[in-house]
Parts: structure tokens; C-alpha cells; sequence
């Protein structure tokens, strides 16, 4: 069995990508000449580390004092974003770099400039952030920032443009305050018209990747349901609970290596059985014996619960007081409860009335009791008691930063809002905790977001109506569906009720792209679609809802928010509205299968979540990004995610063939 | 609104789907995968039975070729099952290993297609097409020019074993290790000389200037030549770059002569691109070199055997603002063509020389499981006007048949009014720059000196004076005044001002 612990800590991986390294940064030599004495030097030899800065041989200065370039600032941002992708991933959609990838015949994304060309170390980094920023806020968002047909690249960019930029790692709401937003966050500094230096840039690099090693945005949103309740990370999943030093004793050599084993996932039988002979000892260190011996892959989960106590009996026999060890050993009995709730749900309940006498003992410290009470908290929401577990978190919700996520979401779940802000009224976090202020001021803007969901609801529901009103509109789109990719055009006439596409698709199996054309009449359902390699028509019916994305396509914004638990948020940028949604898994298995889908009953759904671009002066839906994963009894698996582009203004003029109609081949 | 979904259903993924595995040391599964890949995507669509009966009839060749068997190619074979069972029963019956048999039945379908460019590559083959288009040799470092039954050192790649040895410019070959090269064809010469990387052998020269034999010993090496060299022509202010191949440096590399020339020469009055022999490389590699020349627009279509056809944009380029010829020949193929055809179709450059290849296809090389390799043509592409290139080439603008008579003929059209043409090693020299011609500008003949009419016609704009080999020079120094000749240190130089 694997141990979830380990799944757990996976987190931290991308997270330590961004952690400076333990290089000697202070001392010892610098990575420019120019910065010795420079107020900005700690932050610029840590970009250098985090590979922002090149440096090197042939890069003997940093220039500190000189403006920054709008297209230095762009690569700059463009070599952030590997590190701060998954913060704002909720509202991009975008995962590692999958979008450049695409099949041979599609669109390249390209710059609305004249003077950045292809053939230039800028080109790639600033297409990049371009791409990134039309994802999130609409058709050539960058042309908010940088007007014009030409981008000046060369030209000093100023703090407000800056700011612009830097806003699509926020949740900001409204591109009109991006200076002030960004220096709320303590960014940059200065005046909205400052020029930004480059001493400036590097701070402002610095504070943003500590920002990113905190909570990302929307902390409450839980789009793939693996989220809640909440647990704390754990950095050494695998630690020694001692210190040992050479020369070790034939016990601490048998330790540290069988340690070694099971860190490495090196462990046999035999490393069990050496442990096994340590905990019948004298050996001192009993937590760390009887911890290891719990991740024996042989045992019943059982037995390994009985190590995992055992070593917390150890803790308090050793009668010193260590939270974050305490702590560990929590996570451990929570992991195998956890593996053990699985397929047994009562496993819940008896975890925690075994774990009730030891909580009484840790009362006494209220480190201690926090360390264990985070743990058994989230073993009550897995057995269904919230009420329970909202009475426990609220105790310590001021401190923690996971009691204070769990009480806010368990709160809303239970739809009781207002106390939730309560708690987060109540706050008042230290201002050398960054990490709470963080989440302080995050889930502040969360709880507003909340209330406005009625009105985005609405503006929402108008345009997609106004969508189904329009009589002619044309969409152009792309899409990847299970792994074959789409490009296509969709003529639709509403008033005759048909529509047609065109275009064409590659599969990964094969080297070369296929045709794709196919009639729908909506008055008989029928579609007719073409098969090139047999050169016939096809009939479907469409009053069939094969795949939980059409039902749900079906469903109204207002029920969508009500019956699915579907979450909204808008953005505001340059000239669009864009409203993202997200719909819980949890809720679309639940509600799906009280329909009958052609794919069979829906089992899970790992992620749902729409992007609508609202043109604001027309109402008008001009862009839909979509990200759909499903899974179906029988394991059928469904990926599609693309991006549809609406015309209202094109001459949409066509039929539907009568040799179509009769399945005539060409 | 259903909508590709359609599409979807056939190929809902199974998370618990097992790939099946390959039956072991299953005899013919290279043929088979060329079978399979062939059948769903060649361009020409061709049917099983086209294929299945090129294989057999192959083997049936071979067979008698080499044993003298008399095997017949049924015409009700049409399978691939069909086909397996075939090479089953005459692998045996021959008594041919395995590998044979595999080669022959790939040859044989390959040869159906009636297409060059469908290629099966060994590994060592797939390695050398690749540095072919990466311009990577292995070898000792000079080109050579076959001159007056001479094999001459025509030039020497900087940083090659060769540069760092005594050998000069101009020096003939004489021996390689122990075999004579005199006599000997360019091919021989070339066979002698190859070998692998780090392998040694003692090259005799002979040097006319000092008329000497010299000797040295040279290890082979691994090197990559630039693909584009370039520099401006002495009079008028052009540049000239020439491209070799269309390898994965190509863009960078005219991007960076570009900026030399413009460094040199500001404001540059046109360019001369050479694209002749270049037998194009990679589709990415155009585009970029495209981009250089024009802002946005319309690089090719490109359509496969399913009828799909799909535009492939520059965009985000730079308009190069001069004018530009690029000149081309028969060795000008495939990325050559796509690059001049659409910029010509976009009125940025002219062509000027001889009919290009007529390579309008596109290859993609597939790995094969055991390492080998398929070159498949998948793709037709068009210019941006919808001229067919495949099988017809383009034709110049100003067709020039002359390899010097080419360049002269485009230095003309980007108004140069002041010449400088000589002889140089074998080269012809114009404004500076030496181009490889094969016969020399000038020949002295007992009645006079003579020049290659083409040259002299193209350089006076007299058509009269035909483009057929060498015409007496004298009578044109008198005709036109302008035209000058100076004889110094035994070489000539021809100057005019039009």
C-alpha cells in the first residue's frame, strides 16, 4: 500500500523548486561586480539562483541603477511564471507548458506587435506572458499594457505597466487599480508613472516568489475536491527523530540505514525485521522505531495503526515537549486512517475514539494539542462530523493557517457566511507572519468575490441567453479532445435551427490530419458527419446526451450555481469581463447520475471548470476556454479542453446538402 | 449543441486499456510497419495490393538474381496477411535470412510509390541525412574543384584539421596515403579521401606557386560548416548571402549576416540570396528564414492524401525593404522553393537562374522500432498563389543559365552600374566575390584572350553576343569604351561601368 503521506508532501516539490538553494549566497563571491554595496544585493543574487538573471563569465554586471526594459521585465516575468504557474493555474487553466505543443496546421499564437520579431531573445518569453494574459483576460489582452502596433520593447517600463503585468498572479477583480492592487501587495514602490530599475525589478521578484510559497489565490476554492479539509504540509516525511553521529553503535547503524532503506523505498522484509528487533530492545529512540515499522508494506493497515500509536506512546514517554515531532506522528495515524476510511468509513470514528485519551494528555501545552488537533479535525469532516470539527478549528483558527481554511470552507459549505467572516474579523495576524496576513487578506477578497456570485450569475446567464438568441453567429475554435486535436468552424443558423462544421483533426496515433465536416438539423436531431476513409455519411441522433459536459452544457448558469454548487468569479480587464466558473466533482456525480448518459454513469470528475470572455460594451460572449476531465463506470476516461471563438458579425450562408441529407458520398 | 463529440465517442480512452504486447522476435515487423504507415499516409493513397505486389515482385527478383529461383508473384495475393505468408514460404525455400528478405519487401513497396523522396534509412543512413541537413561532415576540412583534369583545393572550412595544417588554397591533390589521384574522377577522388571520424591519412600536394610536392598527415574530424556565409559586393552597395542547407542553425545564421551587411553597409541597396543546390531541410527553418524578409503573410498551403489543406503563416517577421533576388538552379528543392516561391508570390524578391527541382513535398522521418527509420512524403505544399511546385519547379523571373552569368544578371536588376570581374583559383570573381563556376571566366586561346560569352553578354546587356561558351574579348573592348582589361601578375580583370 502506498503511503498517502508521501502523496501529500508531493506539493512541496514544486514548491522547492523556488526555494533559493543553500549556496552560500552572502558570502563568498558575488555573481556581479556591480552590487556589492547595492541595496537590492540580497534580492538579485537570489534571482540569480532562481535562474531569473543570467549570469556568468560573460555577464560581469547587473546594471542595478538603469531602467528596466519593458522586454527585460517580460523575460523576467516569463522565467517567474515556472515558479508561480500553479498559484494562479484556477484561472489559467494552463498546465506546465502543454499550450505550446500543438499539432502541426494549427494556429500559432503571435504578437500584435511590429517591432518584436521572432528571430530575437525576447520574442518567446513576451509571446509567452501574451498568450498567458489573452488566457486570462480575453483577445489581445496585452494590448492593455502596450498599446499600439508597436510594443517599444526597448523602451524603460514604468511601474503602473509593471503592475498591469504582475497583476495576473493576484485575483484582482479590476485591471483600472493594478498600480494600486500591486503595491498593496508591497511589490514595487514608488509612483504609478516611476520608472521601474532594475535594482527595483529584482525586489520585486523576491517578495513575489515568497508570495508564491504561500497559499495560492481563491484558498477556498477547491476545483478538483482533493483540497479540503486541509492538513499542513510536511517537509521530512521520513526524518531520524534523533541525532546521530560517528562513530554509531551496531543499534544506531541498524536505524539509520534501515531509515535509509525505506527513504530510498529500498526496504525488504529484512529491513522490518531489524526494526522489529529494535523496538523488543532497549533501543532509545522507540518513536523512530515504531514510526518505520508503521510504513511496513506487508503488515495489515491494522498493525501498522498499532506502530503508529506505538510511537506516539514513545513521544509522551520521553516527556519532551516537540510539537512539529508530535505533529508527524499525528500525520502518520491520520495517513493510515485515512487508507483504512477508504473502504470503511466507521474506520473514521474508531481512529478518533482511540485517539481521544491522547488528546486529553495534550491539553496541557497548546502547541502541542494544535499539532494533534489539526489532524483530528480533518478525521471528523471525513467522518461527517463538521459541527464537531468547526468547534475545534475555531480555537485555534488565529494561529493556524490551515484551522482558519477549514473553518472558513466548512463554514461555507453549511452556507453560514457570516460567521465565517466572523472568525476572519476576529484575526489579527502579526505582521512578521507573512503567511497569514497572506491568507488574511486573500480570503478577504474570496469572501467578497462570494457575495458578488448573484450578480456574475446574472451578467453570465444574460450573455450566454444572448448567445442563444442571436440568430447567424459563426465559432472558430480548437480543441483537444482524449488526445486528438481539433481545429474547426461552426456556422450556426438558429432560425432554421442547423449548423455546420468544418475543419480538421489529428490523431496522435497517426501522421496526418483528417477531415471534419458534419451537418446538424436541429428540427429532426440528426447530424450527419463525414467519414473520410470509408467517403460515407453518417447519421447520429444529438437528442442523445452521450457526455456529462453536453448535459451540463444544457443546464441553466442559475441552476448550475444552485443545484452543481457551481463557483464564479470576474475579472474585469482592458474592454472584457471574464467570468471563470468552476463546478466541485463531488456535486456532478452526484447530480449526473440521475440522468442517463450514452457514455454510462459518471464515477468522477477530476476537473470542470469554463472561462466566458464577455465583451462589456455588447454583452456579447466572445470567447469560451473550457477544461473537462470524466470518468465513467467502466473507466471510460474523457480529457477535452479548448477555446471557441464567437463571431456575430459574419455571413453565415448555407444548407444542408440533399445528397448529405441522403448519405450520397462525394 | 453536439458538436465534435461525435468524434469523441469512438475514442474514449480506456484508463484501464492494456497495450497488447508484441509477439517476440516476430520475423517481418519492419515490413510490416512500413506497410502500415505507407497504407495511412502516403500522399498517393495507394492500395494494398499496389504494395503487396511491389514487395513480391522484388523478391522474386532477387531471388532469381541470386539463386536463380523462380518464384511467381500471384496476382490474388492483395493482403498483408497474403504478403506475410508469401515471404514466410519463400524465406524458406531460398533459404534467405531474415534481414534480407525484410529489405527487399521494403524496397519493393517503396519503389511502387514512384517517389524519390519515400525513403527506408538504415541507422547509419538516417545519421548521415541528418548531418547532411545539419551541414555536419566527418572528413579533413577543404572542398575541392575538378580543374583542367587537376583535383584542386578550392577551399578550406576555418577550424578543420586541414586549416590547421600546411595545406593552402589552390594546392593539387596528388595522393591520398598511396593511391594516385591523378586521372581520377571527382567520385573516385571522394571515395579515396572519406572515412571515419579520427581515422588518419597522408595527403601529397602539389603547390604551383612554390612548384613543389608537399606532404602532411590529417586526421579525419567531425565538423559543422555554417550554413549561410555572406558578405557585400565590392561595388554597389548589395549584399550577398548564400544558404546551404536549411538546417536548425539556418535562421540564426542569415539573421546574423543580415545584421553584418547592414552594419557594413548602411542603407544596403538590395540583397543576393543564393539558394542554388540548396536542397532545402527543415519546413521551421523557411519560416523563420521568411520571417526575415517579411512581416506577416502567407507562407505555403499544405494538403495531405485526406483532402485537408492548411495554411502554414509568417508572422511577427520584419520587411527586409530592399529589393532582393534570389538566384536558383535545378539543385534548388524543396525549402528552397518554398522560401523563393512565396517570397516571390509576395512581391519581396525575384528569381533569377534556371528552373528549380520540383520538389513540392513533404517528408516526415518515422522512427522504426528497431532503429531504423522511414523518410514518408505526407504532405503536398503550394505558394502562396496556389502554384503547384511538385514534379513542375518554379521558373525564374530572368532565367539565366550561366552559374556567373546568374549572378551578374541579378547584381544588374538591383542597378549596379560599376563591375570588377576576374579569375581566380578556377573561381570566378564578381565585385569581389568568388563564386565557383566550372570553366573560368577567361581562356587564352593563341588568337586572343577569351571571356564566357554568357558572362560578357549579361554584364553589356548585348544579347547578341549569345550565352554559348567563349567569344574573343577584344572586339567588345573596342565597342564599348567602357569596358576596360587589365593584365597584372598574370591575372585578368575586366572592369565596366554601365
Amino acid at each position: 500500500m502506498q503511503k498517502l503521506i508521501r502523496t501529500i508532501s508531493c506539493g512541496l516539490l514544486t514548491l522547492s523548486l523556488l526555494t533559493p538553494g543553500v549556496a552560500s549566497a552572502a558570502g563568498g563571491l558575488l555573481p556581479y561586480n556591480d552590487i556589492n554595496k547595492h541595496w537590492a544585493r540580497n534580492a538579485i543574487i537570489q534571482g540569480v539562483q532562481l535562474g531569473l538573471f543570467e549570469a556568468g563569465p560573460n555577464v560581469p554586471k547587473f546594471y542595478p541603477n538603469r531602467d528596466m526594459t519593458r522586454a527585460e521585465f517580460l523575460v523576467m516575468i516569463d522565467r517567474l511564471y515556472y515558479g508561480g504557474q500553479y498559484q494562479i493555474y484556477p484561472l489559467t487553466f494552463l498546465s506546465e507548458h502543454s499550450e505550446w505543443a500543438r499539432a502541426e496546421g494549427f494556429q500559432e499564437p503571435y504578437l500584435p506587435y511590429k517591432d518584436v520579431d521572432r528571430l530575437t531573445w525576447m520574442y518567446k518569453p513576451t509571446l509567452r506572458i501574451s498568450t498567458i494574459l489573452d488566457r486570462l483576460y480575453g483577445p489581445n489582452a496585452i494590448q492593455y499594457i502596450f498599446p499600439g502596433e508597436m510594443m517599444k520593447p526597448n523602451q524603460p517600463i514604468t511601474n503602473e505597466e509593471a503592475a498591469k503585468i504582475l497583476q495576473m498572479f493576484t485575483m484582482s477583480p479590476d485591471s483600472k487599480n493594478a498600480w494600486e492592487e500591486v503595491r498593496s501587495w508591497g511589490w514595487l514602490e514608488g509612483e504609478k508613472t516611476d520608472r521601474v530599475k532594475r535594482g527595483d525589478a529584482a525586489v520585486a521578484a523576491d517578495r513575489m516568489v515568497n508570495y508564491f510559497l504561500q497559499d495560492g489565490i481563491m484558498p477556498l476554492l477547491d476545483y478538483d475536491g482533493k483540497k479540503f479539509p486541509m492538513v499542513p504540509d510536511i517537509e521530512e516525511v521520513l526524518p531520524l527523530f534523533a541525532t546521530y553521529v560517528d562513530p554509531k553503535t551496531t543499534e544506531e547503524q541498524i536505524y539509520v540505514d534501515a531509515a535509509a532503506a525505506i527513504r530510498s523505498r529500498n526496504d525488504s522484509e529484512e529491513t522490518f525485521a531489524q526494526l522489529r528487533k529494535l523496538a523488543d530492545s532497549s533501543f532509545p529512540n522507540q518513536v523512530g522505531v515504531h514510526y518505520l515499522l508503521s510504513w511496513n508494506p506487508e503488515t495489515p493497515l491494522e498493525t501498522n495503526l498499532d506502530e503508529a500509536f506505538l510511537a506516539i506512546d514513545a513521544y509522551l514517554e520521553d516527556r519532551i515537549i516537540l510539537p512539529g515531532t508530535l505533529g508527524l506522528l499525528t500525520a502518520n495515524v491520520y495517513d493510515i486512517a485515512l487508507q483504512l476510511g477508504n473502504t470503511d468509513q466507521s474506520q473514521y470514528q474508531k481512529v478518533l475514539d482511540r485517539f481521544s485519551v491522547y488528546e486529553q494528555k495534550f491539553k496541557r501545552n497548546p502547541k502541542e494539542w494544535e499539532s494533534v488537533a489539526v489532524y483530528l479535525g480533518a478525521l471528523e469532516i471525513r467522518g461527517g462530523q463538521i459541527d464537531l470539527a468547526l468547534a475545534r478549528y475555531k480555537q485555534f483558527a488565529d494561529r493556524s493557517p490551515e484551522a482558519l481554511l477549514n473553518t472558513s470552507y466548512y463554514y461555507l459549505q453549511e452556507g453560514r457566511i457570516q460567521e465565517a467572516e466572523e472568525v476572519l474579523a476576529a484575526m489579527k495576524p502579526k505582521a512578521s507572519d507573512s503567511r497569514m496576513k497572506q491568507l488574511d487578506k486573500m480570503l478577504r477578497q474570496e469572501f467578497a468575490s462570494l457575495k458578488d456570485q448573484p450578480a456574475i450569475i446574472s451578467d453570465l446567464g444574460y450573455s450566454l441567453r444572448q448567445l442563444d438568441n442571436a440568430d447567424t453567429y459563426q465559432v472558430k475554435g480548437e480543441a483537444v479532445l482524449s488526445g486528438l486535436t481539433f481545429s474547426y468552424t461552426q456556422d450556426i443558423n438558429k432560425e432554421k435551427q442547423i449548423s455546420r462544421i468544418s475543419g480538421f483533426y489529428q490523431s496522435p496515433q497517426k501522421l496526418i490530419s483528417d477531415k471534419l465536416l458534419s451537418y446538424t438539423d436541429g428540427k429532426t436531431n440528426t447530424q450527419y458527419s463525414y467519414d473520410t476513409d470509408r467517403q460515407t455519411w453518417d447519421k447520429n441522433r444529438t437528442d442523445k446526451v452521450d457526455f456529462l459536459h453536453e448535459w451540463v452544457g444544457a443546464v441553466k448558469v442559475t441552476d448550475r450555481a444552485k443545484e452543481l454548487h457551481a463557483r464564479y468569479y470576474k475579472q474585469s480587464y482592458g474592454k472584457y469581463d471574464v467570468i471563470t466558473e468552476w463546478i466541485p466533482g463531488s456535486m456532478l456525480v452526484e447530480k449526473s447520475n440521475k440522468v442517463t448518459l450514452g457514455q454510462g454513469k459518471v464515477k468522477d470528475v477530476p476537473l470542470f471548470m469554463n472561462k466566458y470572455y464577455i465583451d462589456r460594451a455588447s454583452d456579447q460572449i466572445v470567447k469560451h476556454t473550457w477544461r473537462y476531465e470524466e470518468i465513467y463506470e467502466g473507466d471510460g476516461y474523457v480529457a477535452y479542453s479548448g477555446t471557441d471563438n464567437y463571431d456575430f458579425t459574419s455571413n453565415v450562408v448555407f444548407s444542408i446538402p440533399d445528397d448529405v441529407r441522403k448519405g450520397v458520398a462525394p | 449543441m453536439k458538436r465534435i463529440s461525435q468524434w469523441a465517442i469512438a475514442i474514449v480512452l480506456l484508463l484501464t486499456t492494456v497495450l497488447p504486447v508484441q509477439a517476440a522476435e516476430y520475423p517481418y515487423e519492419e515490413t510490416e510497419e512500413v506497410f502500415l504507415h505507407v497504407m495511412e499516409s502516403h500522399l498517393s493513397k495507394p492500395a494494398a495490393k499496389q504494395l503487396v505486389k511491389g514487395a513480391l515482385e522484388v523478391v522474386s527478383e532477387q531471388a532469381k538474381l541470386k539463386k536463380q529461383l523462380q518464384f511467381e508473384v500471384s496476382e490474388e495475393d492483395d493482403t498483408w496477411d497474403e504478403l506475410e505468408l508469401r515471404l514466410a514460404e519463400w524465406q524458406k525455400k531460398g533459404g534467405f535470412d531474415t534481414q534480407t528478405m525484410n529489405t527487399w519487401a521494403i524496397d519493393g513497396m517503396i519503389s511502387t510509390l514512384n517517389d524519390p523522396h519515400s525513403v527506408f534509412f538504415t541507422q547509419d543512413e538516417l545519421r548521415l541525412f541528418q548531418s547532411d541537413v545539419e551541414n555536419q561532415f566527418v572528413g579533413f576540412g577543404f572542398r575541392l574543384r575538378l580543374q583542367n583534369d587537376h583535383i584542386i583545393i578550392r577551399e578550406i572550412v576555418p577550424n578543420s584539421p586541414a586549416a590547421a595544417s600546411s595545406l593552402q588554397r589552390g594546392d593539387q591533390l596528388i595522393k591520398v596515403n598511396e593511391t594516385s589521384l591523378v586521372g581520377k574522377t571527382f567520385e573516385e577522388a571522394y571515395a579515396y579521401l572519406k572515412g571515419n571520424e579520427g581515422t588518419e591519412a597522408v595527403l601529397t600536394v602539389y603547390r604551383p606557386s612554390d612548384k613543389r610536392e608537399h606532404q602532411v598527415k590529417l586526421k579525419r574530424a567531425f565538423m559543422t560548416l555554417p550554413e549561410a556565409e555572406g558578405q557585400m559586393f565590392t561595388k554597389g552597395a548589395v549584399g550577398y548571402i548564400s544558404l546551404e542547407t536549411f538546417g536548425s542553425e539556418g535562421a540564426i545564421q542569415v539573421r546574423d549576416k543580415l545584421a553584418d551587411l547592414s552594419r557594413v553597409q548602411k542603407p544596403l541597396s538590395g540583397l543576393v540570396l543564393d539558394l542554388r543546390d540548396n536542397g532545402g531541410g527543415y519546413l521551421a527553418t523557411a519560416r523563420d528564414i521568411a520571417s526575415l524578409f517579411m512581416e506577416e503573410g502567407l507562407l505555403m498551403y499544405t494538403t495531405n492524401r485526406n483532402g485537408v489543406e492548411v495554411e502554414t503563416w509568417v508572422r511577427n517577421g520584419q520587411d527586409i525593404g530592399i529589393p532582393v533576388r534570389i538566384l536558383v538552379n535545378g539543385g534548388t528543392a524543396s525549402a528552397s522553393e518554398l522560401l523563393s516561391g512565396a517570397l516571390r508570390d509576395h512581391s519581396i524578391a525575384k528569381l533569377v537562374g534556371t528552373k528549380t527541382f520540383g520538389k513540392g513535398s513533404a517528408q516526415q522521418v518515422i522512427p522504426l522500432s528497431d532503429g531504423d527509420a522511414l523518410k514518408l512524403t505526407l504532405n503536398e505544399y503550394f505558394t502562396p498563389k496556389h502554384t503547384v511546385v511538385n514534379h513542375v519547379g518554379l521558373q525564374p523571373d530572368m532565367v539565366v543559365e550561366d552559374y556567373g552569368a546568374q549572378v551578374v544578371e541579378a547584381l544588374h536588376s538591383l542597378n549596379v552600374r560599376t563591375w570588377e570581374l576576374s579569375d581566380a583559383e578556377g573561381d570566378t570573381v564578381i565585385n569581389g566575390i568568388p563564386f565557383p563556376t566550372v570553366d573560368p571566366l577567361f581562356k587564352q586561346m593563341p588568337q586572343g584572350l577569351q571571356i564566357r560569352a554568357a558572362v560578357l553578354s549579361h554584364l553589356l546587356g548585348d544579347p547578341s553576343i549569345g550565352e554559348k561558351d567563349y567569344v574573343a574579348l577584344a572586339p567588345y573592348l573596342k565597342k564599348y569604351p567602357a569596358l576596360k582589361l587589365q593584365t597584372k601578375n598574370g591575372v585578368n580583370t575586366l572592369t565596366f561601368t554601365s
